[in-house]
């Protein structure tokens, strides 16, 4: 079925809420699989995934911040993108001074792509690499979100399975170079995907949807004769 | 934003429904019947075609059977007696089997990014069959009629930008159609007025072929759309500080530059007379059953009335009227003065108009210090830090969600199930957890990046985000407690209300209000005579 861009980010938001996120978190959650959903990456089913492994797990990510030099390594302790990804990226834009963050131990990298909405926020640009799949992936957030098609060239650094990195340039912050570990030419503007979706509406799993729509529904309160009252139209004089 | 000035504000020029009806002018839409099939038994189908520079649109419009007891204005209602939608070109087939299958089902329907709206609208018990009863016997209504009830009908809810498939707010601005704030959505009221005129001709007609007469188009003209406002606009402005400060910072600079006017001309000076009587008829006429509204719209004219009585000056007189407004007249009065102003000068203040979507993007600044923030929270957010959300009275109500229909309500805290799962719309609460947090740390912990905070302290990001994101919108908060004992959302629904550009606020309780708009719009054809003056409605009075 499809669905809008609205309906992806609103019942996101709420079933990521309803299933025990504070709402900060949920809205950056929902932010990373709607862009996923928009252009037509697997943000359904790694949530459906998320949803089935954390049901009555902790949802705040542990993190081990490590600085040796000009890197900075975190271990998210086995966390998901969609809970870790925000917290990750705000250390990225303030203690690395444009240098690359190595996440290790971090699940659900397939979401990647979607920090890019993230990045915005911060007012930063940035370049990502992911591994998913053994393979590498990459994306940049500069004037567009483009992704490069995978598998991508290696570089001498290799990411280890579960390592994302984020490399920032903060040039609103700082007119510094950063050079890229690497740059494929092969890259891909999402931002067509994205105004495709939005033409037609994006394509989602029914039954999987349903799940998600069912869970943001659980903030829909029962109501009984008396909180009818408390709601718009009562009283009226039957005009 | 004070919630109390907000609920004190009018239609103005730049309001929505003036913005479309220009533009509509101006590009020369064209709006077209293509078929009215409606049956003396409320059944059938009308649809119509609206050419623009920019697309082909359908309005389908479907008229159902409904029992008296299932009209409601309600959200949960379940059954209406028309239902609505606006399809991007021109449907097939099976588009239109379709939509004959989903838009009577409205909020339980499911559509594609063609469907831009769908509506649904209850007839005016009051005039609806009165009118058409006259009209078959060749009797005109009497104008006054509708001085109480500006309407034939009245919509209950008009769903757009991506709810139930539809299309999203990006593809209208895409396309170009729409790209204004609400415009498809005004553009539905308006055919819906249309077609609630033609129903009525045609049902007339239907009743007595032989005598009836159609509806004289200056009272056409002054037939306006109903509407009952409910709770969701509140959260609207809550949750879309954007918006508001979009649309607020639009007014404050139209009153900015009006008021900086130093020698206005004679014309000015004769248009503003003109407009203020008028306005003053329109207020003599604004009628509720509401004893405080009754109350308000009483000092509203007394103190518009000692307006012509006043010297202006010759200088800066618009800025020597508002300052004495604000001096000696009631914020009703002070409002609505500035929205006359306004209306004397499009040539300074249309070009205001929100023309397109604002960039809603939160902000979050990872980098900035905890002592920074702090400080920044003491500065801007004094009004949330005041209030002692210990209080019970400060924790009241809870705003909720009903497994009806998704209805908003209110909810009384302790005493009504469901604030377990309260929608957020108290932001001054969060803010004030935030800075509670923040105090408690000392000087060399306020040194900490706000990223290394918000690590060990998810819980307070919505609210960090919220204060870095305001940075940029500054109109944007409503300083103002939802869940308070004394809150009252009626203000909230009065001030986006006002931005749409309605008339004749009907308050029924502190939840939810009825108003008209487009009462004295232009109709479709004279729309297209350039002889016409498209733009002078401010304030409709009957003029026949």
């Amino acid at each position: 079925m499809r669905v809008s861009a609205f309906e992806l980010s609103t019942i996101y938001a709420t079933a990521f809420k309803m299933f025990g996120m504070p709402a900060g978190m949920a809205n950056d959650a929902a932010s990373i699989v709607a862009a996923a959903g928009l252009w037509g990456l697997a943000g359904l089913e790694t949530t459906q995934r998320f949803l089935e492994q954390h049901e009555g797990a902790s949802l705040e990510p542990e993190f081990v911040v490590q600085t040796t030099g000009s890197t900075v390594s975190i271990s998210a302790g086995g966390a998901s993108l969609l809970t870790a990804g925000a917290a990750a990226l705000d250390l990225a834009c303030t203690e690395t001074d444009g240098c690359a963050v190595i996440i290790s131990d971090l699940t659900d990298t397939v979401l990647a792509p979607g920090l890019a909405r993230l990045v915005r926020a911060r007012g930063v640009e940035a370049f990502i690499e992911w591994r998913c799949a053994n393979e590498l992936h990459s994306l940049s957030v500069l004037d567009e979100v483009e992704t490069a098609q995978a598998p991508v060239k290696p570089h001498d650094c290799l990411l280890a399975e579960t390592q994302m990195r984020v490399n920032l340039r903060a040039h609103a912050r700082k007119a510094r170079e950063t050079s890229l570990c690497f740059r494929n030419a092969a890259f891909t503007s999402v931002n067509k995907l994205e105004a495709q979706a939005i033409r037609d509406g994006a394509e989602v799993e029914s039954d999987g949807w349903a799940q998600v729509v069912a869970l943001a529904d659980t903030m829909l309160v029962p109501e009984n004769e008396q909180s009818r009252s408390g709601g718009a139209g009562v009283g009226a004089d039957g005009d | 934003m004070d919630p109390e000035r907000l609920g004190a504000f009018h239609q103005t020029r730049l309001s929505f429904v003036r913005a479309l009806v220009r533009r509509m002018a101006k590009e020369r839409w064209t709006i077209e019947r293509e078929y009215f099939d409606v049956a003396l038994t409320n059944e059938g189908e009308a649809r119509y075609r609206i050419e623009t520079p920019q697309g082909i649109y359908t309005f389908l419009a479907l008229a159902h059977r409904i029992n008296e007891e299932e009209r409601t204005d309600r959200a949960i209602a379940e059954k209406w007696d028309y239902t609505f939608t606006i399809h991007d070109g021109v449907p097939d087939e099976n588009d239109m089997a379709r939509l004959r299958e989903n838009v009577p089902q409205q909020d339980y329907g499911r559509y594609t990014s063609a469907e831009l709206v769908i509506s649904r609208a209850n007839k005016s018990v009051r005039l609806f069959e009165r009118v058409i009863a006259g009209l078959a016997v060749g009797r005109q209504p009497d104008p006054a009629w509708f001085v109480d009830v500006g309407y034939l009908v009245r919509t209950t809810a008009v769903f757009a930008n991506g709810f139930y498939g539809m299309a999203d707010y990006a593809r209208l601005c895409q396309q170009g159609a729409f790209p204004q704030p609400f415009a498809v959505q005004m553009l539905t009221v308006y055919l819906v007025r249309l077609f609630s005129l033609d129903l009525v001709d045609h049902l007339a007609s239907k009743t007595n072929p032989e005598s009836a007469v159609p509806l004289d188009r200056e009272i056409r003209r002054f037939v306006g759309v109903g509407n009952a406002t409910g709770l969701g606009m509140a959260p609207f402005l809550i949750a879309h500080p954007h918006v508001l400060d979009a649309w607020i910072a639009a007014r404050e600079e139209a009153i900015a530059r009006v008021l900086d006017e130093v020698r206005p001309s004679a014309e000015h000076f004769e248009r503003f007379q003109a407009i203020l009587a008028r306005t003053i008829q329109h207020v003599s006429e604004w009628h509720t059953p509401d004893e405080e509204q009754t109350s308000k719209n009483h000092r509203l004219h007394l103190e518009l009335s000692k307006v012509p009585m006043l010297q202006l000056p010759a200088e800066s007189p618009w800025r020597y009227l508002c300052e004495h407004a604000h001096r000696h007249f009631g914020l009703e009065t002070q409002e609505l003065l500035h929205s006359i102003v306004i209306e004397l000068y499009p040539a300074l203040v249309d070009e205001l108009e929100c023309s397109g979507p604002t960039d809603g993007t939160p902000r979050i600044y990872p980098e900035r210090l905890l002592g920074d923030l702090k400080r920044q929270l003491e500065e801007q957010y004094d009004w949330a830090a005041v209030l002692d959300y210990d209080e019970a009275e400060q924790l009241h109500f809870f705003w909720y969600k009903s497994a009806m229909k998704a209805e908003p309500r209110i909810g009384t805290r302790g005493e009504d199930p469901g604030a377990d799962r309260e929608m957020v719309v108290d932001m001054g609460r969060a803010i004030s957890c935030l800075y509670r947090a923040l105090v408690g740390l000392d000087a060399q912990q306020l040194k900490q990046s706000i990223a290394r905070f918000l690590l060990t302290h998810p819980q307070h990001r919505a609210a960090v985000a919220r204060v870095h994101s305001l940075e940029q919108w500054p109109y944007g908060e409503i300083r103002a407690n939802l869940t308070a004992k004394d809150c009252v959302p009626l203000k909230l629904l009065r001030c986006k209300l006002s931005f749409f550009g309605t008339v004749k606020y009907d308050p029924k309780s502190d939840l939810w209000l009825r108003i008209t708009l487009f009462q004295g719009a232009p109709l479709p054809d004279e729309l297209l005579d350039t002889d016409f003056d498209h733009d002078d409605w401010f304030a409709p009075v009957f003029e026949g």
